[in-house]
């Protein structure tokens, strides 16, 4: 009796060159294994939380630079109005609370703003930046001529920034020392 | 390994270069503001010199031209200066200063 050798032979060759064929085509497949997905993976996780915070970073650089800026920026066009101002007064007297005098001007801290007034109008000078501190300082020297002393200090949002310096009133002479928030001038 | 190594190198790398970007603006706007004090300074010296009673002699002349027209001022040229931030920056006014 012959042995039943031919289809089992044929259909098992059949079976094992396809079973091949799969196997030699997935070998050749390019792809990942799972150690290499994983590490793909937490390289990618480390780029973009670096990535996260250095966006988060610049943006609170830039938020800090520009508040640095706007607070540096009103504390200087402050500085050069008072030095304009001032520079030239016939008259200058240091009081406690501002006045409505006809013809002569005020410049004073209102709340934490420097405010500028006259003949009844006011201007705001500053925004709400300036802590409350003698702005003012009439200083006189050996020769009895006067000098007014200017010092400011801004504060926002934790930034500080002061900003110091004296003005020759080269029509004023012989007037007392006295510091304060108001003062009160005559423009020639 | 190496290639994990790598790409860590690089990311450093990156993240070296970016900072100080990020940064500079602040410190630019720190020096400004320090710029900005050391004028105010140097501006309060030159007040202290226009008050000053018995300056040295005019030895400078100032020329200016109208039209065809040319008015010499004698004065003296005074410069003053001032030092700042951390690196020692330097800023200067000069000014002419007519005799009275």
């Amino acid at each position: 009796m012959a042995p039943r050798a031919t289809g089992h032979v044929s259909g098992s060759l059949f079976r094992t060159s396809k079973t091949d064929g799969v196997l030699l085509a997935m070998k050749r497949e390019k792809g990942f294994t799972l150690a290499e997905l994983i590490v793909f993976l937490s390289l990618l996780g480390v780029v973009l939380a670096i990535g996260y915070r250095l966006f988060f970073l610049g943006q609170n650089t830039f938020a800090r630079v520009s508040e640095r800026f706007e607070l540096q920026s009103e504390m200087r066009s402050a500085g050069d109005f008072l030095l304009d101002e001032l520079r030239n007064a016939v008259e200058v007297e240091i009081l406690d609370a501002p006045t409505d005098e006809a013809d002569y001007h005020y410049i004073y801290l209102d709340g934490s703003r420097i405010v500028h007034k006259y003949n009844g109008s006011t201007k705001v000078i500053t925004l709400p930046i300036i802590r409350d501190e003698d702005l003012f300082t009439l200083k006189k020297d050996s020769g009895n001529k006067n000098f007014l002393g200017i010092r400011m200090t801004g504060i926002r949002n934790g930034n500080t920034y002061d900003l110091s310096t004296e003005v020759f009133l080269k029509n004023i002479a012989n007037l007392d020392p006295d510091s304060g928030k108001v003062i009160k001038y005559k423009k020639p | 390994m190496a290639e994990i190594l790598v790409c860590l190198m690089l990311i450093g790398l990156i993240v070296i270069m970016v900072l100080p970007s990020i940064t500079y603006g602040f410190i630019q706007l720190n020096e400004s503001g320090e710029r900005t004090k050391a004028v105010y300074t140097v501006r309060q010296a030159v007040e202290n010199e226009l008050a000053n009673e018995s300056p040295g002699p005019a030895s400078d002349t100032l020329r200016i031209t109208f039209n065809r027209d040319t008015i010499a001022v004698k004065g003296r040229i005074v410069e003053t200066e001032a030092t700042f931030g951390t690196k020692g920056d330097r800023t200067r006014i000069r000014v002419f200063i007519p005799d009275k």
